[in-house]
């Protein structure tokens, strides 16, 4: 478990002082995958490092396991990060170490014995899907690959948080699915709570349970994904969620929307999970005088649930729309009526 | 006269002065050899000390930083032929004469161990702060991170950097020869010089030559091998 309380982190530098950090509070359950989203320069960097001690925090507390981290010494640090694992955006292995010392040096540091190490890099190997590059040199390998070497690294220890600093962000589109899909495996596996950070809402989207949106060194919003995306309080994460969510109409449209006649609104539908599959627009059509007609659609898996999201005009007249709307909110269908006028 | 003629009277002035010649080359090895360990057993650890002193680095200490770069400097300012001229106080406190290869090591010492110092330094800056930071994270002590991370990463560069300084040692004790301490400079400079034997000078310059080659390819070799 990690709490943050009140964390400030100032940067002195000759042209002035640099304010990362203004007051952050987060809390990040045992077990949990926590994502922590925003812009270049919001200060995402700063606070997953003020949690390991590789940055010093100005003021506030970190707390990681019950262990308040500001105030240990060097030594008992030095025992507390160990269990902390943390891999990095360029992977940072060692260029002339083989894949099999990149992660025996890990456990070198705790010193194990020899004859363990061999047992336990092979099966960290076997872990992240590497057994047959265990000599090759990280020049030899994709960014992928090198990133699953870090991973195997960082589990090296036992670790029971795993922090990622922008682990997928050098990485192509598939890589970063496959790298994904490997920390949510560990996640599931080992127990290992992860807290994440990104400028990506994809990663967010698919295995973060709780994200926090960060703007300007302060936590602007923070719930679970799903409450998010479906009820984003700041522009901000309006801005993130459209970037992999379309849901707004194009101006083609919007014009000929404009000139109809009849009697319309349009509406944005959220379904989830469940109320995806309910035919309640046939529903509403077949109960009402109304005519629902779909203007943008699209189906997105966060995490392990469904999120469905529609506009639609619905023309009739204003009893049965009231009562449309009405129809569909008794389905759990979240439903906003948007004003494009 | 014939060719062989002319050629002749060299190869017997050759094989004339073979003994000293053997012995000089001995002598010049066993300087360079000595200075050099002597020299990386001081020059290696302070170089690893101005990399993890300075600011922002593993073992923050601004002043040794700041005091060990200005001696280092200085040092490096002076010309070997000086230096080993104003230390020999210093020289007879240590081996109590500064004669012979004893006399000689010393400057030669003093003279290296900065060399080395500075090739360590560049050596180990060449490391990427983000792997620091990796094993810094995974909690490794300093010592931990100097031995598995710096030396460890830059292993190949060392080697050459140490093959560079055993060739400069080459040079500056030939100079250290001057004073006693013998070896194919002393020898060139005495037959060659002057004695006007030009012959036994361009023998000597062949030696040297041939062992600033075979350093550097030993080095080479060593330093590819350590590489990956
Ligand atoms: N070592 C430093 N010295 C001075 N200022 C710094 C330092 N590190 C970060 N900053 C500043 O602090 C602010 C937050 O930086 P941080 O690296 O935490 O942002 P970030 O969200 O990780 O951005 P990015 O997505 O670009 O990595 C920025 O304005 C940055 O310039
Ligand atoms: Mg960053």
């Amino acid at each position: 478990m990690i709490e943050i309380t009140n964390l400030y982190k100032t940067y002195q530098s000759n042209e002035g002082n640099v304010e990362a950090l203004k007051g952050v509070n987060l809390k990040v359950e045992k077990g949990e995958i926590f994502g922590v989203i925003g812009f270049s320069g919001a200060g995402k960097s700063s606070l997953i490092r003020c949690v390991n001690m590789l940055e010093k925090p100005t003021e506030g507390s970190v707390r990681v396991n019950e262990l308040e981290m500001t105030k240990l010494t060097k030594h008992k640090l030095r025992e507390a990060r160990k269990k902390i694992g943390m891999i990095f955006q360029h992977f940072n292995l060692l260029e002339t170490c083989t894949v099999f010392e990149n992660i025996a040096v890990a456990l070198e540091l705790s010193h194990i014995p020899k004859a363990s190490i061999n047992e336990k890099v092979n099966n960290l190997l076997n872990i992240v899907g590497l057994e047959d590059k265990k000599n090759n040199f990280p020049s030899q390998l994709s960014g992928g690959q090198k990133q699953r070497v870090a991973i195997a690294r960082a589990l090296a220890n036992d670790i029971d948080i795993l922090l990622c600093d922008e682990a997928t962000s050098a990485l192509d589109p598939q890589t970063t699915e496959a790298i994904l899909e490997l920390l949510l495996d560990i996640n599931r596996k080992f127990k290992i709570t992860i807290l994440l950070i990104t400028h990506e809402m994809h990663v967010i989207k698919k295995i973060c349970d709780k994200v926090a949106v960060i703007e300007d060194g302060v936590i602007i919003e923070e719930d679970t994904v799903l409450n998010t995306f479906t009820k984003p309080k700041t522009q901000t994460t309006r801005n993130f969620i459209k970037s992999i969510m379309e849901d707004e109409l194009s101006e083609s449209v919007l014009k000929k929307l404009r000139t109809k006649k009849e009697n319309n609104k349009i509406l944005r539908l959220t379904f989830i999970g469940g109320s995806a599959s309910q035919p309640v627009l046939a529903i509403i059509a077949k109960e009402l005088p109304l005519w629902p007609n779909i203007l943008c659609g699209n189906i997105i898996q966060i995490k392990n649930q469904t999120l469905g999201r529609l506009i639609i005009e619905l023309t009739g007249d204003c009893q049965s729309i009231d009562e449309g709307i009405k129809i569909l909110k008794d389905h759990n269908v979240i439903t906003e009526v948007l004003n494009y006028d | 006269m014939t060719e062989t003629n002319l050629l002749e009277p060299i190869w017997l002035r050759v094989l004339e002065i073979t003994p000293q010649l053997t012995k000089a080359t001995y002598e010049t090895l066993l300087m360079v050899l000595i200075a050099l360990s002597i020299a990386a057993v001081i020059g290696i650890p302070l170089g690893v000390l101005l990399v993890i002193t300075r600011p922002g680095h593993i073992w923050e200490q601004k002043w040794f930083y700041k005091i060990a770069n200005l001696i280092i400097n200085i040092i490096r300012a002076i010309p070997f032929i000086i230096l080993m001229f104003a230390i020999t106080p210093f020289t007879r406190l240590i081996v109590g004469t500064t004669i012979q290869l004893k006399g000689a090591i010393v400057p030669l010492v003093v003279f290296t161990a900065p060399f080395i110092a500075r090739v360590t330094e560049s050596a180990l800056l060449e490391v990427n702060k983000g792997i620091i930071e990796a094993f810094l994270a995974m909690g490794a002590s300093p010592w931990q991170i100097i031995s598995k991370v710096l030396l460890k990463e830059t292993r190949s560069t060392m080697v050459l950097g140490m093959t560079i300084s055993a060739i400069s040692l080459i040079g500056a004790s030939a100079m250290a020869g001057v004073v006693g301490g013998g070896g194919l400079g002393d020898l060139a400079i005495r037959y060659g010089y002057q004695r006007y034997e030009g012959d036994v000078m361009v023998v000597t310059l062949a030696v040297l030559i041939i062992m600033v080659m075979g350093m550097q390819n030993l080095g080479n070799s060593i330093a590819k091998k350590l590489k990956k």
